[in-house]
């Protein structure tokens, strides 16, 4: 069994003039969780459609999904795989019909559907309304009943297209400690687009940064912030009078002038943060801060988050 | 194909229509009212009818095989007659298409336009699971109603014509092929333009609108009938019938080659 759940390589989708996916390969290995980050109308919702076999690739390079070819062994995948997309639900039916009648299609018997859709309606806290129409329900709740629809056919493969959406903060760390658990116990692969990068970047063992249909980026969240950038952020906490101008403010500005590894240097209430060009310069910058005779009360390192390196790596790819 | 699968997506569509009243109601009253009020008022206007110059010139049309099988009949008796048996015979061909069009279209081109299609494409159903089962869909409420309205309009007739002829003359051998070959073939040729259409435009208004236009040739069937240069007699209606079920296979056809999943997303 290939260690993959998704072996995409030189993936290309064209609409007109247009270049939706330019060449993009997606590699995501099996109980992993992945996220593809990227602006909108970056090629995020057809890559999924791509990879699902709902929208023939232009060119297709070679597809392999939960190792099975996409071009031939399409329906072998689609009995493997739970999309959550932002698809509407079936607003004239209820909670329970949108859920029983997914897993009829996936092979559950009736009564097995039933069953195994009030188990998931009651995991997501919708038992109570299972029998009402969608039409009446929050965002939240469809966004919950979208997803538990998604798992009907106990999927090895899912993909979940902005899974927090909608939802109150705690239902939103209800959600992802249920896709960390999920796929740590069941091996099961997620495949998450999203624009939650604080949420990704605690989730994803891996991610893929997609802007204008070409993979940027790729790697853990803390590799694509190594790439993103080499320096390192450490702020510095000083008494007031330090921080906004009295004593040792001035020999603390011409030492980030002058420095070599001082990037840049900015001035918070009581605080400085200042931007090294590498980590091993940390020591050298507190020791020459202490012989300005500024009062110094604490040194933090800020690390920098995936939300950093998105917006760093969008940008510089930009121009 | 895979039975399951497909009555699961059939069931769904069912349970669409039946849920929401937009389409329930229509769909049930149109051609309710239209089988109860055109023959109630005929037969209650047949009186004043028979004395309209127009009806002895409607007579003269009758073609010579129906005029035989109408000899010993009253002027009264033979508007009445020709009017129940054939010429509403056309207009009853309305009814399956305006069920299977407005059901069609809702489940074609009016999931595309809910954006709930898309989920349904993800999942194993195939094309032709796909395609059947939104044909099915439309096709069995087109047919139920299609037959409801007989039976209703079967009693009706015979209820307030009694007093007229004396006995019960309908159903006739017409309207069994009618309701058996035509109908169905009809109704079949709707749904399957219509999701011919729905792969090529927004939303189901548009779907709607143009699937209207199959009443057109009903409308020519219609003056055909007054005019006497058709009748719907059992033979006439066999052999559209048939012409209708040849048609219907070549858009099955079509519509299983012509299906692209991407198509619908656009």
């Amino acid at each position: 069994m290939s260690e993959l759940a998704i072996d995409a390589q030189g993936v290309t989708k064209r609409f007109a003039d247009i270049t939706a996916l330019d060449r993009a390969d997606f590699t995501v290995e099996r109980g992993t969780i992945f996220g593809l980050l990227g602006p909108n109308g970056s090629g995020k919702t057809t890559a999924v459609r791509v990879l699902n076999g709902i929208i023939e690739p232009s060119e297709a390079g070679s597809v392999t999904i939960l190792g099975y070819d996409l071009s031939r062994d399409i329906q072998e995948i689609r009995q493997r795989v739970g999309v959550q997309t932002d698809a509407a639900l079936y607003e004239r039916l209820t909670a329970l019909d949108n859920c029983r009648i997914f897993g009829e299609i996936f092979g559950l018997q009736p009564a097995d559907a039933r069953r195994l859709a009030l188990e998931l309606l009651e995991q997501f806290d919708l038992a109570d309304r299972a029998g009402d129409k969608v039409e009446g329900f929050s965002k939240g709740m469809k966004q919950k009943l979208s997803i538990a629809r998604a798992l009907m056919g106990d999927p090895v493969l899912i993909y979940l297209d902005e899974p927090t959406a909608g939802l109150d903060p705690e239902a939103s760390f209800e959600l992802l400690r249920y896709i960390t658990d999920v796929s740590a116990d069941r091996s099961k692969t997620f495949f998450i687009t999203s624009h939650r990068l604080l949420e990704m970047e605690t989730v994803c063992d891996t991610a893929a940064i997609l802007v204008d249909g070409r993979v940027i980026a790729r790697g853990s969240p803390s590799e694509l912030i190594d790439q993103a950038t080499e320096s390192c952020r450490v702020r510095v906490f000083l008494g007031r009078a330090s921080a906004t101008g009295g004593r040792g403010r001035e020999d603390i500005e011409r030492f980030a002038v002058e420095s070599a590894y001082v990037k840049s240097m900015e001035a918070g209430e009581d605080s400085l943060l200042f931007c090294l060009t590498k980590r091993t310069d940390i020591p050298e910058l507190i020791r020459a801060l202490a012989a300005t005779g500024a009062d110094i009360y604490s040194v933090r390192e800020e690390s920098l988050t995936l939300q950093d390196a998105y917006l760093a790596l969008v940008r510089a790819d930009r121009g | 194909m895979n039975r399951q699968r497909l009555w699961a997506v059939i069931r769904k569509d069912l349970l669409e229509v039946l849920g929401t009243g937009q389409i329930l109601w229509p769909l049930i009253m149109v051609p309710l009212s239209f089988v109860i009020l055109l023959p109630t008022m005929l037969i209650f206007s047949a009186r004043s009818l028979a004395k309209d110059p127009n009806t002895a010139q409607l007579i003269e049309n009758i073609p010579e095989f129906l005029g035989r099988q109408l000899s010993g009949f009253s002027e009264q008796q033979i508007i009445v007659y020709f009017m129940l048996v054939f010429i509403f015979s056309s207009f009853f061909l309305i009814i399956p298409i305006m069920v299977s069009t407005l059901i069609a279209a809702n489940s074609f081109a009016g999931e595309k336009e809910r954006k709930t299609l898309e989920g349904l494409l993800y999942t194993p159903v195939t094309d032709l699971e796909l395609v059947v089962a939104k044909i099915t869909s439309a096709w069995l409420p087109a047919m139920a109603v299609s037959w409801l309205c007989f039976v209703i309009y079967g009693v009706i007739v015979n209820v307030l014509a009694y007093p007229l002829f004396g006995r019960i003359f309908f159903p006739t051998l017409n309207w069994f092929a009618l309701m058996v070959v035509l109908v169905p073939a009809v109704a079949f040729a709707s749904i399957a333009l219509v999701v011919m259409i729905s792969s090529r435009v927004r939303g189901s208004q548009e779907a709607n609108q143009i699937a209207g236009t199959l009443v057109l040739p009903l409308a020519l069937a219609t003056v055909a009938q007054f005019t006497g240069v058709v009748v719907f007699s059992t033979p006439v209606v066999l052999l559209v019938g048939l012409l209708f079920t040849v048609v219907d296979i070549g858009f099955l056809y079509f519509i299983i080659r012509g299906f692209h999943r991407d198509r619908l997303l656009r």
